[in-house]
Formats: structure tokens, sequence, C-alpha cells
């Protein structure tokens, strides 16, 4: 029980510095394939979940159409490969600017208004675009957009290139996410969060920097779009459906939200267990075993498994304490 | 470009109006739960399928029953869940509403996802009420579809007798308006609101039960459900009924004729796109005034 203690908080960043460290290692020292893929999909999903928490952890704005962000910076990523000729690793930085466009000319008008209402405009931007995407030709329709070229033609290099790759996004949205948290300008995010009257009464343009922040999380969020699809080599419109959009949110969850090193471990848990081991039931239901657990987590213990650890070891000290 | 004749005019008018007096009664129970509990329920489309999947259970699957049997008991056991839904979920998130939308979006996933496992992505098909289509100007109309604007119709005068006439729709007013200040009038906030929100999740399904005989039904078709009243209730303002349901006959029958004229692959687009003008331009609804429920 000792260990569930020391899960608090403050020591998530340490746990999740050391999972870092021994998540670039491995591959390096073990040429396995499939290692090597396993955690490329780990990363990558990390990465998702991080900009999502950044986004609600740190400015309570609540997204259900993460994957919104993902499939437009993956739709443009693929477009600039396949037909103005850019070159991939380009690309993966380049499509995000797409998303951030189209984002804010959707989303800003939401921002005035309240939480609510932008969480349901994220949920409901997946639905229609994953329509539009259905209906338009040139995005592939139905089918998607195939043959996008992978990140090298070395089949050899390819596996530990896409790992590398998949590392470098990950530090970098873990930087640039933790710079913002814990610059002046996080703490003004915070302050957004937890009472946003009193930060506009405090001199704070609330809707300026929740701009900033839904533009920062759309970039993040972005990246791992356009790297996923440089993976696959395909993109169809389930890159927006339910599962990713729903992914972010129950990584975050499970761990607890606000940390930005508790996506990582969720998206982790999740991602490699479900890679790892293929159970039959694990592919069918897999979206009900996830949302039913995270529903159970977050109605209990509204700040995740985090919460739960602190709870316990909370009691287990006041037992502790009243004993003679 | 689909070439427009007179036929085709007829069609959308008459498909417009059933597709919005359906979208109306969809509309006005999902502002009855924000007019009243001031949270917006992202498993308001859930419901809406759960009663597919209780018809087809009940009439197709399991037992023989009779489809109106059938669908009188998924409406009693819907109004059931949601003042179940009421005490379970929204009263222990009440001071939170950010909170109380990602339970009802977990909730929603939940649903969707085990009904999914359980009866596969496949789109079965439930009896109808009423069989055969009558000829109405020369456009075929199924008799389930006349049914369908008859009861929505029927229903709609009856909520808004029941909350702009009746006692317990003053005390939902009053609930809506003030939960403490109606408290000291007499009026139980918590029993008001469970009512409230059972009678919002029944008409989710009702409205699923008259519709989804024509088509089929889908894990995934609650989704459009929320989209629909999600667009019309912006377009509406938010908790005004005269509002919702101007809105939701401007909605339907664009939906309808972008459906006919433009293509059907294109349907919910319209009005999503409807949606971010109106956030655009006037963020207070067309009519610029929210009321109280």
């Amino acid at each position: 029980m000792a260990i569930i203690y020391y899960l608090t908080k403050r020591k998530i960043r340490l746990i999740g510095a050391l999972v870092l460290i021994f998540d670039w290692l491995l591959p390096q020292a073990i040429h396995a394939e499939y290692l090597m893929y396993l955690l490329t999909i780990m990363n990558t999903y990390a990465v998702l979940a991080i900009s999502w928490d950044f986004l609600f952890g740190y400015l309570g704005l609540l997204s259900l159409g993460h994957s919104f962000f993902m499939g437009v910076a993956g739709y443009s990523a693929a477009l600039m490969a396949l037909n103005y000729g850019i070159p991939p690793i380009a690309a993966i930085f380049l499509g995000p600017l797409v998303a951030i466009v189209i984002t804010l000319a959707v989303g800003l008008p939401s921002l005035r208004l309240r939480g609510h209402f932008f969480a349901l405009l994220t949920f409901l931007l997946i639905l229609v675009a994953a329509k539009i995407t259905d209906a338009t030709p040139w995005l592939g329709g139905h089918d998607g957009l195939f043959g996008i070229p992978f990140l090298s033609s070395d089949m050899v290099i390819k596996r530990l290139l896409e790992f590398n790759m998949s590392f470098v996004l990950l530090v970098f949205a873990l930087a640039v996410t933790l710079a913002i948290v814990k610059s002046r300008y996080g703490l003004m995010l915070q302050a957004i969060r937890e009472d946003e009257v009193a930060a506009r009464a405090a001199g704070i343009d609330v809707t300026k920097y929740k701009m900033y922040g839904l533009i920062v999380s759309a970039y993040v969020a972005g990246l791992s779009g356009s790297f996923i699809v440089f993976l696959s080599g395909v993109v169809n419109p389930t890159i927006y459906g339910l599962d990713n959009a729903s992914y972010p949110l129950i990584m975050s969850f499970l761990i607890g939200r606000g940390t930005i090193f508790g996506p990582v471990i969720g998206a982790y848990l999740i991602k490699g267990i479900e890679e790892s081991l293929r159970i039959e039931i694990l592919l069918k239901a897999r979206l009900f075993i996830y949302a039913t657990i995270v529903f159970l987590i977050f109605y209990f213990y509204r700040g995740g498994l985090i919460d739960v650890a602190r709870q316990i070891s909370e009691s287990m000290k006041k037992r502790g304490g009243s004993r003679p | 470009m689909i070439e427009i004749t007179s036929t085709l005019i007829t069609v959308v008018l008459i498909y417009g109006f059933t597709e919005s007096i359906i979208l109306a009664l969809i509309s006005e129970g999902f502002s009855l739960i924000f007019g009243v509990a001031k949270v917006i329920d992202v498993a308001y489309g859930a419901w809406y399928m759960l009663m597919g999947y209780i018809i087809y259970v009940l009439s197709v699957k399991l037992l023989n029953l009779s489809v109106y049997l059938s669908t009188l008991i998924g409406a009693a056991a819907l109004f059931l869940i949601g003042i179940g839904y009421y005490y379970g979920v929204n009263r222990r998130m009440r001071e939170a509403p950010l909170d109380f939308l990602l339970a009802s979006f977990l909730l929603a996933l939940m649903l969707q996802s085990f009904i999914r496992w359980m009866f596969t992505d496949f789109s079965w098909s439930i009896p109808m009420h009423i069989g055969g289509s009558t000829s109405l100007f020369g456009v075929s109309v199924f008799n389930q579809q006349t049914l369908a604007v008859v009861t929505s119709f029927a229903l709609l005068v009856m909520l808004w007798w029941l909350i702009y006439r009746s006692k317990l729709g003053m005390a939902i007013r009053a609930v809506a308006q003030d939960p403490m200040a109606s408290l000291l009038m007499g009026v139980k906030p918590d029993s008001i609101m469970a009512y409230a929100i059972g009678l919002s999740v029944m008409l989710s399904g009702i409205a699923g039960a008259l519709v989804s005989p024509v088509e089929h039904i889908t894990p995934f078709m609650g989704w459009d459900v929320l989209t629909y009243a999600f667009a019309i209730v912006v377009l509406g303002g938010l908790g005004d009924f005269r509002g919702a349901l101007l809105a939701s006959f401007i909605i339907g029958y664009v939906e309808v004729a972008v459906l006919n004229f433009v293509s059907p692959l294109l349907a919910g687009a319209a009005s999503m796109i409807a949606v971010v003008l109106v956030l655009w331009f006037r963020p207070q609804g067309i009519f610029g005034r929210s009321r109280e429920v």
C-alpha cells in the first residue's frame, strides 16, 4: 500500500520522467520491431492525451471532440505530402497549423459562451467533419486517402525512425505544456479555470488566453494526428471517430486530470494493454470497458486513480493514528 | 445538382413537415432538461437509441409483444431511468455542470458501446406501429410517418399545457427560476427536477419509437439526434419554447432541402453550419431572449 501512497500528484512527475527515460532506452537496446511499434503507438496517444489534459486540466475547457484536431491535421499533412511533395517530417509539423486556422474560425465564438457550449460544439464538430469528409471527393470520400509516403522508404530504419519521431513529439508536447503551465501564463490559465469572473476582474483577458490555450492544444493534438497518418499510410473519416475522441478523455481521467504526466501514464496503460494483449473481448468491447471503468472512478472519486490512492492512504493514516 | 421539379418541391414540403415536427418534439425535451436543471444532457441521443433497441428486444428478438405494448413498456422504463438518472447522477453533480456533462458523455459512450457489443453494428429494423402508406398530393407517405406527426403534435400540445397551464408546470417553472425560493414556497425541487428529467428522457425515447420503424436502428443513431437538438436550441435560444419550435421548422426544412437538392451525404452538416453562424452573429438565439423553461 505504501506504493499507492507515493502515487500522489507530486510523485507522479518523477514516475513519469523515469517512464520516459525507460521508454527511450528500451528500443535503442533491443531492436524488436513489434516493441518499437507498440511504443510508437503509445507515444502518439500520449501526445493526444497531453493536449487534452492541457485544455481541460488547466483551462477548464472540456473537449469531447479532440479527434477533430487530429483529423484536420492528419488530412492536411496527408494532402501536403501527396499533392505538394512536402517531405513527411515537415508535413507533420505543418499539418497542425491548418487545424489551428479551422479551429479558430469555428471555435472562437464559443469561447465567449459558457463552458458547456464549447464541449458540445467540439463534439458536434467531429460528427459533421466526418460527414463533410465523406461527401468530399478531393478528400477521398468514404475510403479516404491512400499511398501516403512513410517517414523512410528503407524498411530497416523505418521502425526506429518512427519510434524516435514519436519520442521527439512526446518530449516536445511535454516541454511545451509544462513550460506554459509553470510560467505566469500557467497561473493565469488556472485562475481562469477556477473562476472566470474573478479572473476577468483581476484584469486577465479571459477570451484571449483561452484562445492561446486552444491554439497550443490544437497544435499538439494535431501533431499526433499528422504523425499517425504517416505511420499507417492511410487516412479515412474514422480518424474523427468516437474512439479517438474519447481516448484522450479516458486516458486523462484514469490517472488524474490536470497533471500532464498522468495522461501519459494513462495512455501507456490503455494502449499498452490493448495493443500487446489483443484479447477478443478487449477488441470488441474495449470502449464499453474503458468508459465503465472511468465512469465508476469519476463517479466516486472525481480526481482519477490519484484521488483514489490519496483517499485510501489518508483513511489509512487516520486509522493508524487512532490506534494506541 | 439535382433537377428541381414540382414533385420534388412537394416531397420537400411534406417530408420537411414530418421531419420538423419530430425535431420539435426532440428539441423540446432537450430544452426541458436544460431549462430546469441548467445542464446539457449529452446522453439525450442515447435514450432515443435505447428505445429502438428496447422495442427490438421486446417485439422481435426475445418476446413477440405487439409494438404498441413494447413502446409503452419502453416509455415507462425510460421515465423511471430518467428519475434514476436525476437522483443517481445529476443531483450528485449539481454544483458542477461540466462534471455532469462529462458523466453523461461517459454514460452515452457506455450505452452505445454496450449495445454495439451486444447487437453489433448491423442496422436492424423494427416493426411499424401502422403498416402501409397513403398518397398525399402525389407523394407516398408511410402511415407510420403520419402517426409520428399526429402523436408529436399531440405530445407538443400536452407538453405546452403541462408547462404553461398546469400546477406541475408552474412548479417546474418556479424550480427553473430559483430552486431555493421554490423550496420556500412549498415546492420540492428534487422531485420536480426528477419529474422533468424523467419526462425529457421519455420524450427522447418516444421520438425514437416513432421514427425508427421507418428507418433502421444502429448504435450510432443517437448522436445525430443530439446534433439536431443542440442546433435547434442554439438557434432558438436555450429554454425558449416558441423559439425552439420555430427553429425546429427552420432546421427541419433546411435539412430535408439539402438532402433532396444537394446531397444526402451532407445532411446534418447544414444545421451545424447554421449553429456556427448563429454563434458568431447572434449568440443569444434568433429571438434574442432566453425565457424560463
